[in-house]
């Protein structure tokens, strides 16, 4: 066999690689142990929340598919946040777990460039001679796909394991095998890995829960959406919230050496963003419940997931912890909640187009890197994807820079940092949050997205005019009066939204949609903050370019240790470059600065552009 | 206007112009060591750079062969120095030739004259001090007063790096608190939480500023006029001051204007007192020009001291003579108590006090009040702010914890952030512009 690229599974981040790349023309072969298994969520029905849905918000922009299926296969939308400011508003749609499987299993079945090829990636074929690049990917059945890029999409399935209780199998999933073989051969090819661990909750059978005492969430009316096209079911169930109980604590304090993560048997790191229950328990003692959320699986749902209540305790354990929960007393788990512990390549590895720096042309993507959460594997998909279509074409590898939105943030921190533990996003990761907002994500990013090829003309041309009629309002606010303050100046009450201004000053002479005028309230009410922002942006943009030659690090006083051995390693040509490298921290880049100003007085840096 | 380099060697005389017993030359740089060793021979035979650092060693200077002085000379080795490189001091003998000869040897071998302040700022740049100790070794060369001393001294000694690094401490707590619950909606942390510990912030802050005004004025010293009519007692009454102080200045007579200006030591308060012209009648057309003129001056006043003569009845216009003098920042001084008075209570409000110049009675009072009004209560052992540059930080930090209180969680955590940020530019640990380095260690004298 023959192609252009080589996709490695179909979870979120492969259907990304494998739907960008076969949109750019070329051949794609999508290997996979089990096509039934595309686009699967095995964990929570859910797309986005803090952090996330700014990425998926991005994706779209940049041509992704994610938004689309999540809002095509919603049951449930609601924006989280939305009393605590502009930047941290996030959309989360649930969606109906078939119907987004099937709906991704279509869209790649469809794309005609994409052959799905049933087998296990075994071994990678690099070629010595010219840089140890990639020229072939074998299955372990034997079969030899020959290829330049291939983009590893594996989740967890890499020496997977799975562990209820103290209980272990190999597993990439429950009932799935795991890949045995992949990691030693990543490991000849000069790659690190390491050992990370997560866990999924129980699903419980829905007729065994007693809704009537649990606190209902309704849907969001009207529905949102992240690609603009709220689905057809999009408002059609709530969710609910229930919580633990002083009697769940004590059971799971007094069982807990049945846990294997507490018995130390797993080695793998746990994310400490997305803890099990009895890590919960256990690290915040003085809280006396926590809340978990109850997620429906469909709309005619069998089952129900207990969002928040990951577990590694033996099943015959989580029956009685789950009967302790309010309205759960007489529920019946349908799947036990499990752990599973995988090996994750470091990310350090990779450049930030994603591809491998000791093997050109191999790509990876998803939570193969280390990360946890669907979106965050989606995003890496998406730019393996295109980049690997670039190798193929010999040209210039392409990626959203920290400074353009979420995305970018994401892979500067795994490429610079490496991590410890399973990488989620968080609105705090990001320095510019509130320039990088969902509201605004489309009008950041569309334009990259089109010149990637993603996203078609008349789309880019629409955003821009767009952000035309958002930039004429918020224009028409400063200079428009009424009873001598602007509309701008009105606006800036808290008690005063867009509508209050729009009825003052007359309608806008363009239409704006409902996102148009939440960006142009945003831009308007939050202007001091969102100036402040950007200057500091524009600033360490400036900052970026200064040269950074000629420097006798050892000399440069201040610099932490780790951050000195980075820079004699990896002498970056400029601050910005220092400022990416792996262990060099802030405080490094302050002391460098101050070097590079001080040093032989005169001043023998000069920023370049 | 750039920093200047700080990779070289600097030279510079340390000790003050003049002829003195002694006189130090203090070296600072990679080079030091072998400048000290091409000019400066120990009795004891060997080099230098080869003697144990932390040690006097006697010798001679040598010029051209022959022995220029006898000297002593001290090593630190980097990065155990104030500037954390190569450290060398001489001490020679203190006349100006004699320094200004061994300068210059230095120069020829190789050493930079040092700018204003180039030795505290590569202790600061080479982490050996934060910012709020170098400010503080500013403010000890600069001390004029003990109580500036001790200011200065409290934060050589991070009594105030302290203070701002557990404000900071607090600080980063409540922001840790806001950036979580913005990423966990679910956990539900309630906002209520982040407002008990910003309200105590902000008073430790508030007791914080509320020594600025102490500060500043044990800094640039508090003006002080004294104002009334000829007679009333003004000069006597400086007088008493100045001797019961036994600090006694030379009065200076104005050269132009028609007032005298005294320095005096308040409990380690510098004021400067000023005695104006007596103010005679609002009628009169030549003594209106005076009468502005006292006006203007006790318009600049810290304090001003309106002093009337108890022996003598209030005339009908007084008040409207000094209207405009009386305001929160006045004192009524009735002074000669110790004769028959000729009334008790004036209409006017303000605070009233009793005194005789004569006798001394009362002034040890209205010394007190002196310093209550222009301290307002702050006590002289508790940690001041005396430099411009921090209360104008901790009032933004102020402003913006304020702020945080009042806007959405996003929003707040931004201006914590930017708070936060500019603790870290109060002791230098976060980047301080550039013009902010070059404007404190610009006020330093060379060699310092």
């Amino acid at each position: 066999m023959n192609t252009d690229v080589v996709v490695v599974g179909g979870g979120h981040a492969g259907i990304e690689a494998a739907h960008a790349a076969s949109r750019l023309g070329v051949q794609v072969i999508l290997v996979l142990p089990n096509p039934d298994k595309i686009g699967l969520m095995p964990c929570n029905p859910a797309i986005g929340g803090p952090g996330k849905s700014q990425l998926v918000f991005e994706l779209t922009a940049l041509g992704g598919v994610m938004g689309h299926l999540a809002d095509e296969t919603a049951i449930h939308t609601r924006v989280l946040n939305a009393s605590k400011g502009p930047a941290v508003q996030s959309l989360r749609v649930q969606s109906e777990r078939d119907a987004y499987a099937a709906a991704a299993r279509d869209l790649v079945e469809r794309a005609g460039a994409i052959a799905i090829v049933r087998g296990e990636v075994g071994a990678l074929e690099t070629d010595a001679t010219h840089g140890n690049r990639l020229v072939a990917v074998q299955l372990t059945d034997g079969r030899r796909i020959a290829t330049r890029t291939a983009v590893l999409c594996t989740g967890t399935f890499l020496t997977g394991i799975v562990w209820y209780g103290k209980r272990q199998r190999e597993a990439g999933r429950q009932g799935e095998p795991p890949a045995r073989h992949l990691s030693k051969s990543l490991r000849a090819t000069g790659h690190t890995l390491a050992r990370f661990k997560t866990g999924t909750p129980p699903r419980v059978r829905a007729q065994s829960v007693d809704f009537s005492v649990l606190n209902e969430i309704p849907p969001d009316r009207p529905a949102r959406s992240f690609s603009g096209t709220p689905g057809p079911r999009a408002t059609s169930t709530p969710t609910w919230i229930t919580h633990t109980t002083r009697d769940t604590h004590a059971l799971i304090e007094a069982n807990l050496e049945e846990s294997a993560m507490y018995a130390g048997e797993i080695e793998g790191r746990g994310p400490r963003y997305c803890p099990s229950i009895e890590d919960k328990v256990i690290r915040f003692a003085d809280k006396e419940r926590h809340i978990l959320f109850v997620e429906p699986d469909g709309t005619k749902t069998s089952e129900v997931y207990l969002q928040g209540f990951s577990s590694s305790l033996p099943p015959e354990l989580q029956d009685g912890m789950i009967r302790t929960l309010p309205g759960f007393e007489r529920a019946e788990i349908h799947r036990y909640a499990y752990a599973v512990e995988y090996d994750a390549l470091d990310p350090t590895n990779l450049t930030l187009s994603m591809m491998s720096r000791a093997v050109p042309g191999l790509f990876s993507a998803g939570q193969i890197n280390g990360t946890s959460g669907y979106e965050e594997a989606a995003v890496q998909g998406l730019v393996a994807g295109v980049n690997a279509v670039r190798y193929v074409e010999n040209r210039e590898p392409t990626w959203p820079t920290r400074d353009q939105g979420y995305v970018g943030v994401l892979l500067d921190d795994l490429v610079r940092w490496g991590i410890d533990e399973p990488y989620r996003m968080l609105t705090s990761r990001n320095e510019y949050r509130l320039l990088h907002r969902q509201d605004n994500a489309a009008h950041r990013l569309t334009d990259m997205g089109c010149s990637w090829g993603l996203v078609a003309a008349e789309t880019r041309d629409a955003v821009r005019t767009s952000k035309e009629r958002v930039d004429q309002e918020v224009d028409r606010l400063h200079n428009h009066y009424h009873q001598g303050k602007s509309g701008a100046a009105l606006l800036c009450r808290p008690d005063y939204s867009y509508e209050t201004v729009e009825e003052l000053l007359g309608p806008s002479p363009d239409r704006l949609t409902d996102g148009e005028k939440e960006e142009v309230e945003i831009l308007v009410k939050y202007s001091s903050y969102i100036d402040r922002n950007q200057r500091h942006l524009d600033e360490r943009a400036r900052l970026a370019n200064l040269r950074l030659t000629g420097i006798h690090y050892p000399e440069v006083p201040s610099l932490s240790s780790e951050g000195l051995e980075e820079l004699i390693r990896a002498r970056p040509q400029t601050l910005g470059a220092a400022q990416r490298l792996r262990g060099v921290r802030d405080s490094d880049v302050t002391a460098l600065l101050i070097h590079v100003k001080t040093r032989a007085g005169t001043g023998v840096s000069r920023e370049t552009s | 206007m750039a920093l200047p380099n700080t990779e070289d060697t600097i030279v510079a005389i340390a000790t003050p112009p003049g002829s003195g017993a002694i006189g130090v030359i203090r070296l600072s740089g990679p080079k030091s060591l072998r400048v000290a060793d091409a000019i400066f021979q120990p009795t004891a035979g060997g080099l230098p750079s080869r003697l144990k650092a932390n040690r006097v060693t006697y010798g001679r200077i040598i010029r051209d062969g022959e022995t220029y002085d006898q000297a002593l000379l001290l090593t630190f080795h980097h990065p155990k120095s104030y500037t954390g490189q190569d450290v060398v001091e001489l001490h020679t003998h203190g006349g100006p030739a004699v320094l200004r000869g061994v300068l210059s040897l230095c120069l020829k071998q190789g050493a930079r004259p040092a700018g204003p302040g180039e030795f505290t700022l590569r202790a600061f740049l080479s982490g050996k001090i934060d910012l709020i100790q170098a400010e503080s070794v500013l403010g000890l060369v600069h001390a004029q007063t003990d109580q500036a001393r001790r200011q200065a001294s409290l934060g050589l000694s991070c009594i105030l790096s302290g203070r701002i690094d557990e404000i900071q401490t607090r600080l980063t707590q409540v922001y840790g608190d806001i950036q979580a619950s913005l990423d966990y909606p679910e956990e539900g942390v309630p906002p209520a939480i982040r407002d008990c510990p910003l309200s105590e912030i902000s008073a430790t802050l508030k007791e914080l500023l509320a020594t600025a005004k102490a500060g500043d004025l044990t800094r640039r010293g508090a003006r002080l006029v004294l104002v009334g009519k000829p007679n009333a007692g003004k000069s006597s009454l400086l007088n008493a001051l100045l001797g019961f102080d036994r600090s006694i200045v030379s009065e200076q007579p104005g050269t132009t204007r028609d007032y005298l200006e005294a320095p005096l030591d308040f409990d380690g308060l510098p004021v400067t007192a000023i005695d104006t012209a007596g103010i005679r009648s609002a009628g009169d057309e030549v003594e209106a020009v005076g009468v502005a003129a006292s006006r203007e001056i006790a318009a600049a006043a810290d304090l001003t001291l309106l002093v009337l003569d108890r022996s003598v009845p209030v005339e009908a216009g007084d008040e409207l003579l000094f209207e405009g003098l009386l305001g929160p920042a006045t004192l009524i001084v009735a002074n000669k108590g110790d004769l028959p008075a000729a009334w008790t209570a004036l209409p006017w409000t303000g605070t009233q006090l009793t005194v005789s110049a004569w006798t001394g009675m009362g002034l040890e009072g209205l010394r007190r009040a002196v310093r209550e009004v222009l301290l307002g209560g702050v006590s002289n052992t508790e940690l001041w702010i005396t430099v411009e540059r921090h209360r104008v930080l901790l009032e933004d930090v102020l402003e913006l914890i304020h702020r945080a209180r009042e806007v959405p969680d996003d929003l707040a955590a931004l201006d914590l952030e930017l708070a936060l940020q500019k603790l870290g530019e109060m002791t230098g640990r976060s980047e301080v512009a550039e013009e902010t380095l070059e404007y404190i260690f610009s006020q330093f004298c060379v060699g310092k």
